[in-house]
């Protein structure tokens, strides 16, 4: 299953959108030079994931925050991860699959 | 002297979701610009007291007060709150379902003043009603996101989990959260 989507989507280098494939909402943002995509639901309560100016995708919820690299949370004692796709260029457009 | 007063509105979500807002103490601090940091003093799967620090309207100024929740029948809730100069606050929250989707809130205020505000009665119905205005549009997304979620098949604590029966959601209190959560007295 895939999902493909356009580069051009990215405004400000990040998109949000609901994938009725993965029956998810993904957020896809570009970062030093790579495409990252991840579910676009905090963990903790389904809050929206956004990168900020810390380079970390911060939920303004409950103030969850996560590291881009290892995708671990960074201010609780919260042991899982977010939820990663995998993201393909090609050309113009991301192939985006689990 | 008591001043009664009403505020209804009707959400597009769960009866479910709007009572997971209500007693989703965490987002407090840092959704609602007049409240500061909050702390839970005791709490059961009825009552909950939460020490907090809310703004003076169309002042700076953030002043102490005691913030408390208790579960009524069908799931509606009191708040009372007892804020500076000898004023209380008594709110009854009542949840209406009207569908699996859909739900009306009506707020019956209690506003129990001492005589000497008599003359600023008036004002003081007019700044709750802003308070409760401001405070509701800071939930709005909140709960139609939750709402949106959960029929996605998010699972709290969890996250986007298709098989998940989440959407069947019920609160059962007191909310669950983290040990260091910010709630919590350190």
């Amino acid at each position: 299953m895939k999902e493909i989507v356009k580069k051009s989507c990215l405004k400000n280098h990040e998109y949000r959108f609901i994938s009725k494939i993965f029956s998810d909402e993904i957020y896809l943002v570009f970062l030093d030079d790579n495409y990252i995509a991840i579910s676009g639901f905090c963990p903790h309560y389904g809050g929206p994931l956004k990168i900020n100016n810390n380079n970390e995708f911060h939920c303004y919820w409950h103030d969850w925050k996560f590291d881009v690299n290892n995708l671990s949370c960074k201010n609780y004692s919260y042991k899982n991860k977010l939820k990663k796709y995998n993201v393909i260029e090609k050309g113009d457009l991301l192939e985006i699959s689990l | 002297m008591i001043i009664n007063f009403k505020i209804s509105r009707t959400i597009n979500v769960s009866k479910n979701v709007a009572l997971w807002n209500t007693w989703d103490h965490e987002h407090l601090t840092f959704v609602h610009q007049q409240f500061g940091k909050s702390t839970i003093l005791y709490e059961d799967s009825n009552v909950v007291f939460i020490k907090t620090r809310v703004q003076i309207p169309y002042t700076p100024f953030f002043m102490n007060t005691i913030h408390t929740l208790t579960r009524l029948k069908n799931d509606n809730v009191l708040v009372i709150d007892s804020v500076p100069f000898g004023i209380i606050t008594k709110l009854k929250m009542e949840y209406i379902e009207l569908g699996k989707s859909k739900t009306l809130l009506n707020n019956y205020y209690e506003l129990h003043l001492p005589f000497i505000f008599y003359p600023f009665k008036s004002i003081l119905i007019k700044l709750i009603k802003k308070w409760n205005n401001v405070n509701w549009l800071e939930d709005l997304p909140l709960k139609t996101r939750r709402q949106q979620a959960l029929d996605m098949g998010f699972r709290d604590f969890y996250g986007n989990d298709p098989s998940s029966k989440d959407h069947l959601y019920k609160v059962k209190l007191p909310l669950p959260r983290l040990k260091d959560s910010i709630l919590n007295e350190k």
